[in-house]
Parts: C-alpha cells; sequence; structure tokens
C-alpha cells in the first residue's frame, strides 16, 4: 500500500489506495480541544446534520438517496482523544465495478456527503426546532439504552470516580442531565465554529487513481487556514495517596468487577510499544495472565480482560464476578499484576503475548476503518507515518525487563463493584 | 471440487467433499492477512426433543457438548489457540453448532487442533460434573441480557411445544439429567463427518484446505448424518401478551407474528421469502417510509426499531422490535401498520430497496470474519449464496403482495414488554 499525505486547503488528506475492497472509504474529522461546556453541542450536531441538508431535507429523503446510491452509508460521531473532541463523518461506496453497468455513484455520494456536512437545511437561519427536540429525545434514549448494559454501566461509574476532577469524567456521547438544554442557536454557532476553527483531517482509502480523488475532494473541501496545535494525549492526572473502593448495588444477578489504574505510558511515547505487548500479557488476549488465573485457575469470574487507554494513561479491568466473591477477584487480579512486575511469566508467554498484538495489527489491515484509525495515530502523534512491517519489528524487539517495567508502573486508582443487595 | 464464480461480486466459491463425507467451502480472499476457519457440526438446540420427544435429549445437550469439547485437554482451548497465533471460539444455535478461529498465522497447525478437539474429546464423569455448575451460573447469568432474553421470551410465547423456543442453554432442571453417556451418545451420532461442514475464508490455497481435511485421522468414514424431525405447529400462539419487569429507563417491545409453514418449501425459496419480506417491511416501516417518520416524530420509537422475518422448514415467524417511551401507543401503531400493510406497498421504494440490498451484499465481501458466518449459514442449507443474490432481481411487488394474506394478525400475535 503506498500511501500519501496531501496537504490541501485548510486540512491534511490520507490517501491510501489498495483494490483489497469491495468499497471506497471517505473520513471528514473536526477537532476541537474537548470541553463541558461543548460536550452536549458537539454530541448532538452530527445527528442534526444528518436530519437534513438543503438538497435533501429529511432524513428520510437522505436515507432514500443513500438506498438509491446502492446501500451508500454515511455515518457521524464524536469521541474523546487525548484532550481533543473528535467529531467525524463517514462515507462508505460501493465501488461501480460491482454494480449495474450504467451506475455511477461514488461523485453523487461524495456530493451528498459534502451536503451533509456543508449544507445542513435551515429555517429562519437557524437548525429547525422540531429536528434538534427529536435528535434530543433519540440521543437520551440512546444514552439511556446503555443503563440495560450492566457492564457498560459499571465501567461508566468507574470512570466517573477515578476521573472525579478531569475531563476524562464526561462521556463523549453526550450527558443525559443537560442535553435538553441544548437548543437550535447554540447547536448552529457550535456548527460555525467547528467549520472555522476545528483541526480538520481527510482520509480516502479505496482503488482510485491519486489524481481523480485529490481533484474530486479539493473541489468539495475547502477551508480557510486556522492555527492549529491539537494536543492527542491526555495528561490531566492526580496525586493516589489510597485506591478508592466503591460498593454500589443494582438489579443484576452477575456482580462487575472494574479496577482502574493510572499508567504513565501514553500513545507516542518510545514506550509505547512495550505497553501493548505488557498489556495483552497481563489481561487483553486469550492466554493473559487475569485470564489463566482469575478465571482457569481460581474460577473466580466468567470473565475477565483489560484494557489499555492509551491516549489517557490508564488500564482498566473488567470482571463478572459471582456477587460476594468480587473482594478476592480484586485482590487476585492485583496479585497477578504484581507477579508479573517481578518477572514471573515465562519467555512463551511473551511470546504469545507478542503474536497477539501483531495478529490484531495485521487483521487492522484488513479492515476500511482500521487502516483509517492506523494512520490517524501515526500521523498525529509520530513523526513516521504508519508503517505495519516497522511497527511488527518494534513489538518484535520488547523484551522481559521492558514489560516488568511497564507492569510496575501501574498505580491502583478505583476499585469499583456492582453487585446485589443481597449478596 | 466445483467452483462457482459471481461475476457480479468478483468472488469464487470452491467446493469438495472429502471421503469421509465432510462438506467442505472455500472463498479465497487474496491479499487479506486473516484466515478465518468455521467447522459446523448440523447439531442445535431443535434437535432436543426433551421428555417428549423422540431421540430422548434434555434441552440444552447441544450446548453443553459444546462446553465439554472445550473442556477436554490439560491445557484450555483458547490458550492452546493463542499458542499458535488463533483466537478460537465456539457458539451453540437452534441448527448448528459452530467451533471457529482466525489467526494471521499460518493456518493448519491450528486447523489440525480444532478437528482433534472437537472430533476426538474425552468425556469423563468428573469433567460432566464440574461443567453442570458452570452452565448452571451462565444461565443464571443470562438474567442480566435483556435484549436476548427478551427474544427468547417472545418465542416461548409464540411457541407451545416447538423447541426453537426452548432455551439453548437449556434450564438448571433440564441439564440436571445430563451425564457421560448421554454426551457420548449425542457425539457419536451428531459430530460426523457428514453431518458437518468446514468454512475457510482467507488468502489460502484452496487444495491445501482439502489435503488437510481429507487426510486428518479425526474425521473417520461410514456414519450417516442423523435425520432431522420436522414438527409443525399451527398458527395460533401459546400466549398472547407477555409483560416483565426489568431495571431498565427504556421500556422495550417486540411484536411476533408467526406464520403456519408451507412445508413444500426449499431453503433457497425460504431465503427467497426472507428477502422479501425485507423489502415488504421496508415499505412499511423502513428508514426510508413516511410510517417510520411519523413514528419518531410521534415519540413512539426510536433507532433501536427493526423488524425481521425468520422462514424456516418447520417453524417461522416476523419480529417487530422497538424501545419506547409509550408502550401501549407504540404497539398499537405498529399494529395497525401491519394490519393496513397491503395499502401500503410502494414500487418506487420496492425499487430503491433493491439497490440498497444489492450494495449491502457486495460490501458485506469486505469483512472475513462476517462472511465466513454469513456464507456458512446458506452453505448449510444448500444454498449457493450467489444464486440468492441474483434472485433479488426477480423479485417482484407480486411477490410481496403474496406474503400479505400471512399479516392477518388478530389471531396470530403476540406481543412481549420490558418495562
Amino acid at each position: 500500500m503506498a500511501s500519501r499525505l496531501i496537504t490541501l486547503d485548510g486540512f491534511r488528506l490520507r490517501l491510501v489506495p489498495t483494490t483489497k475492497f469491495k468499497t471506497a472509504f471517505v473520513q471528514l474529522r473536526f477537532s476541537a480541544p474537548f470541553c463541558p461546556e461543548t460536550l452536549n453541542l458537539r454530541a448532538l450536531l452530527p445527528y442534526v446534520l444528518l436530519s437534513g441538508t438543503s438538497s435533501y431535507p429529511t432524513k428520510r429523503r437522505i436515507q432514500d438517496q443513500c438506498d438509491h446510491l446502492y446501500g451508500t452509508q454515511i455515518g457521524a460521531g464524536v469521541a474523546k482523544q487525548g484532550m481533543m473532541s473528535v467529531i467525524s463523518f463517514s462515507l462508505s461506496v460501493v465501488n461501480e465495478f460491482y454494480l449495474p453497468g450504467e451506475a455511477k455513484v461514488f461523485d453523487a455520494a461524495l456530493d451528498l456527503f459534502r451536503d451533509v456536512v456543508f449544507s445542513p437545511r435551515l429555517y429562519r437561519g437557524s437548525f429547525r426546532k422540531v429536528v434538534v427536540k427529536d435528535e434530543i429525545r433519540l440521543l437520551r434514549e440512546d444514552i439511556e439504552a446503555d443503563y440495560a448494559d450492566k457492564a457498560e454501566f459499571a465501567f461508566q461509574r468507574m470512570v466517573e470516580h477515578m476521573f472525579k476532577d478531569e475531563l476524562a469524567r464526561f462521556r463523549p456521547k453526550g450527558d443525559e442531565a443537560t442535553l435538553d438544554q441544548v437548543t437550535p442557536d447554540a447547536l448552529l454557532q457550535a456548527y460555525r465554529d467547528m467549520l472555522q476553527n476545528d483541526y480538520i483531517e481527510c482520509a480516502v482509502v479505496g482503488s482510485f487513481s491519486e489524481d481523480y480523488i485529490v481533484a474530486a475532494i479539493r473541489r468539495r473541501f475547502s477551508f480557510q487556514p486556522r492555527p492549529a496545535d491539537p494536543v492527542w494525549t491526555d495528561t490531566e492526572t492526580k496525586l493516589i495517596e489510597a485506591p478508592a473502593s466503591i460498593t454500589e448495588y443494582g438489579d443484576v444477578s452477575q456482580a462487575r468487577l472494574q479496577i482502574g489504574y493510572r499508567v504513565p505510558t501514553r500513545a507516542g511515547s518510545p514506550d509505547y510499544f512495550s505497553m501493548i505487548v505488557a498489556s495483552a500479557l497481563f489481561g487483553d488476549s486469550d492466554n493473559s495472565l487475569l485470564y489463566r488465573t482469575v478465571r482457569e485457575r481460581d474460577h473466580l469470574c466468567y470473565y475477565v480482560f483489560s484494557a489499555y487507554a492509551a491516549a489517557k494513561g490508564a488500564v482498566f479491568v473488567s470482571a463478572g464476578v459471582e456477587p460476594g466473591r468480587a473482594q478476592a477477584a480484586a485482590a487476585t487480579i492485583e496479585a497477578v499484576r504484581q507477579q508479573v512486575a517481578s518477572g514471573m511469566f515465562s519467555d512463551e508467554d511473551l511470546a504469545v503475548a507478542k503474536m497477539a498484538v501483531i495478529k490484531r495489527m495485521r487483521q487492522a489491515t484488513d479492515s476500511l476503518r482500521g487502516i483509517v484509525a492506523d494512520y490517524a495515530h501515526f500521523d498525529r502523534l509520530y513523526e513516521r507515518p504508519y508503517d505495519l512491517l516497522e511497527n511488527i519489528a518494534l513489538v518484535d524487539a520488547v523484551t522481559r525487563a521492558e514489560v516488568q517495567t511497564r507492569i510496575a508502573a501501574f498505580v491502583l486508582d478505583t476499585v469499583y463493584e456492582l453487585t446485589r443487595r443481597d449478596a | 471440487m466445483s467452483t462457482a464464480f459471481s461475476r457480479k461480486l468478483n468472488e469464487t466459491l470452491i467446493r469438495a467433499t472429502t471421503s469421509s463425507g465432510l462438506k467442505i467451502t472455500i472463498l479465497p480472499k487474496p491479499g487479506f492477512h486473516k484466515t478465518e476457519i468455521h467447522l459446523a457440526v448440523g447439531f442445535g438446540s431443535i434437535d432436543e426433543s426433551g421428555a417428549k420427544g423422540t431421540n430422548g435429549l434434555p434441552q440444552g445437550t447441544a450446548h453443553f457438548l459444546e462446553h465439554m469439547l472445550f473442556e477436554n485437554e490439560a491445557a484450555d482451548p483458547s490458550t492452546a489457540f493463542a499458542r499458535l497465533g488463533a483466537q478460537v471460539n465456539a457458539y451453540t444455535a437452534a441448527d448448528v453448532t459452530v467451533y471457529y478461529f482466525s489467526t494471521t498465522d499460518p493456518w493448519q497447525p491450528a486447523a489440525d487442533l480444532l478437528f482433534h478437539l472437537v472430533l476426538e474429546p474425552t468425556i469423563l464423569a468428573a469433567g460432566v460434573t464440574k461443567e453442570k455448575q458452570i452452565i448452571a451460573r451462565e444461565i443464571q447469568m443470562y438474567e442480566d441480557d435483556v435484549n436476548d432474553l427478551m427474544y427468547e421470551e417472545l418465542l416461548n410465547a409464540l411457541y407451545h411445544d416447538h423447541p426453537v423456543a426452548h432455551p439453548i442453554a437449556g434450564t438448571i432442571a433440564s441439564i440436571a439429567a445430563i451425564d457421560e453417556v448421554l454426551l457420548r451418545t449425542a457425539h457419536e451420532t451428531y459430530y460426523v463427518p457428514a453431518n458437518m461442514h468446514l468454512m475457510v475464508v482467507g488468502d489460502v490455497d484452496p487444495a491445501a484446505v482439502i489435503a488437510a481435511a481429507e487426510h486428518h485421522p479425526a474425521f473417520r468414514n461410514g456414519t450417516k448424518k442423523p435425520v432431522s424431525h420436522v414438527r409443525p405447529e399451527d398458527h395460533r400462539p401459546a400466549k398472547t401478551e407477555v409483560t416483565k419487569k426489568k431495571d431498565i429507563k427504556n421500556d422495550m417491545l417486540m411484536l411476533g407474528v408467526k406464520f403456519d409453514r408451507p412445508m413444500t418449501k426449499t431453503c433457497f425459496e425460504n431465503d427467497v421469502e426472507e428477502i422479501a419480506w425485507a423489502f415488504l417491511f421496508d415499505s412499511l416501516f423502513g428508514k426510508a417510509s413516511p410510517n417510520y417518520q411519523d413514528l419518531i416524530r410521534k415519540g413512539l420509537v426510536n433507532e433501536a426499531f427493526e423488524a425481521t422475518a425468520q422462514c424456516e422448514p418447520d417453524y417461522g415467524h416476523i419480529v417487530v422490535y422497538t424501545e419506547t417511551k409509550k408502550p401501549a401507543s407504540a404497539a398499537k401503531a405498529l399494529w395497525n401498520l401491519l394490519d393496513t400493510a397491503s395499502n401500503r406497498l410502494d414500487l418506487a421504494r420496492f425499487e430503491t430497496a433493491k439497490r440498497r440490498l444489492i450494495g449491502n451484499y457486495v460490501q458485506t465481501f469486505n469483512n472475513v470474519s462476517a462472511l465466513a458466518g454469513f456464507v456458512l449459514d446458506y452453505e448449510l442449507e444448500d444454498v449457493d449464496v450467489f444464486d440468492l443474490i441474483e434472485a433479488i432481481d426477480k423479485i417482484t411487488l407480486d411477490d410481496l403482495r403474496a406474503l400479505l394474506p400471512k399479516l392477518s394478525i388478530d389471531a396470530r400475535t403476540t406481543i412481549t414488554y420490558h418495562r
């Protein structure tokens, strides 16, 4: 895959030509400093934009046009990445090669995509009240639906406790309690800010000629130059005197245990590759020490895994436990961590953890979104572009000592348990 | 060995049957790193007839066996596969048990391990006792899974005695009757090459895959495919309404309509019918329909809304699901739409929906893991997915109209609520 990074008017375009897929994929990302004041506005904005353009004035008409263009998909969402709030719009279009003879869809799909971002349907100079009201309801119900997923709910509660005084406590998806306060005019202002001030990135992956794509993108997307200083890692932290321990009660048959550790290594650090290997060895792979010890050896849980939040510098352990056994599981999890830190793992364990990491890296190149995410990661945080073989070599070079150092640097922050009253 | 090529998709399916009777389907994906291998056994919860049936298998046998096969070695299978660079998993469904792994390393060592674990188990009494406790806890755990539970409750309300309504894992009472002798017998009966299918998707050499399965000692000759039982039920649901209290913020509503199944239809015809239903639902309350927009505007449904049809040889139903804050009004509105469906078929929309579906099928061929499950489901029914995609163009508005009599919903409908 010969890829290129091209600077256009006010933004960078990452082009990845490949014939592997039957669709072309375009992503346009707008990033601004993450702050509580714009949280709900930026959570809602993409959905309001997807609710009507000047040419396709309703969600129904946009959907009908997408269907007409052979199942074209336009999606949008918001995420927190480091200190940034990132709104992304993505477009997925089937290559004309796979469609009946006369079909010309790519340009029409790109036009619709442009209209969603640049030509929203307005009424008397603002977003329509009824649309905003509908989208507030749909977003609120979407946030409320997460409550039905007890594992997700427990994770959110841990995050709220652990990052109490940090930006990371907020859910980029929106704040249920204050969502109703969003007005059409405030949304319009947030929209204008996004177009004028956000840091903008575009990526295109697919089978195309470079000249054609660059011209097609240049013709549709153009921004004024703007100062840009995006911060892709979140360095907020706190002094921990003693780990916090929180138990809450709910209607659950299985207790949910969540443990949060702080780690000093963040994405972009020279230690990043040893950190992902350490994380796989600890709890983030099928052969992890947490899985083998807490589940298979001690039968303390139904599931256990860890995840490394690289932009934040945190590792979260999640486990489903029989009510009443969460504290025993938490103690074992911490004991496993100390064992790894002191070198109690085999050379084979390390080799298998590396295999799991390399598998993940390789299979990411089998997915359009995986490719876009990998290139974005390197374009933002490294001096070099994404390179699979070089990354595999860096994983291979990770030593036992590095893994021990990474794991030894975990600081236990919060132990959260959601369980039943009668347990 | 036979080869099917789709000009539309620029994809090839290679099929073979080994001398032991194992069917193999390979979808080569040159340039992809990941190889995904599924080994399917034609044994699922609908093969369990319980006390009243003919084969005497308690509810939960197929699922129990799946658990046992992954407990039969000193090393846990997921760590054994991890050491070969593979991620393994398994699931039991109504009509099939599937063992599968993915890898970006050479596939053969992991495939050999999979064949061995699935076909050459050692089922011991001590292991069965231990697993019984694990499964009992798993059954309790399902109670936190409100979405899955709701579908199970709907099936239970729709069907009187059809095994599709039984919980796949069984109940704590039903699995108590399972022992090592029963499991060994079930394994000998159902886990025979003639009742199995190997599906491989990835950048593989098809001849090498076929040779690996042909020569692996685990696949023995000689046993016939077991006969599956067909148990039609009349169209009246067992219960018309079920309400459960749950700790949730949005109420959930699931409306089911039961069909009589004409037993003469082929699997291919059933699959085409499912697609025709999808087109009918698209006109009726698809995301590009005026009715859906109206339901949204009135606050009756949200984006969790979906409608699907299932058409199987001896059972079939449609399911309409939504989250809602106004369950009674939402149920009434959906009921009303289904009842007046004949007035709502829209030719222009139908043609547009066809284009979307063709595009969606093309997109599916981007994803190795999704493809393995997707193609396997059709291969198990002897349906050629390429033929099915060709058949979309031939579906007419009259085919949709022909479905309408099945929507005489007053006598066939069940509604379940979580609130």
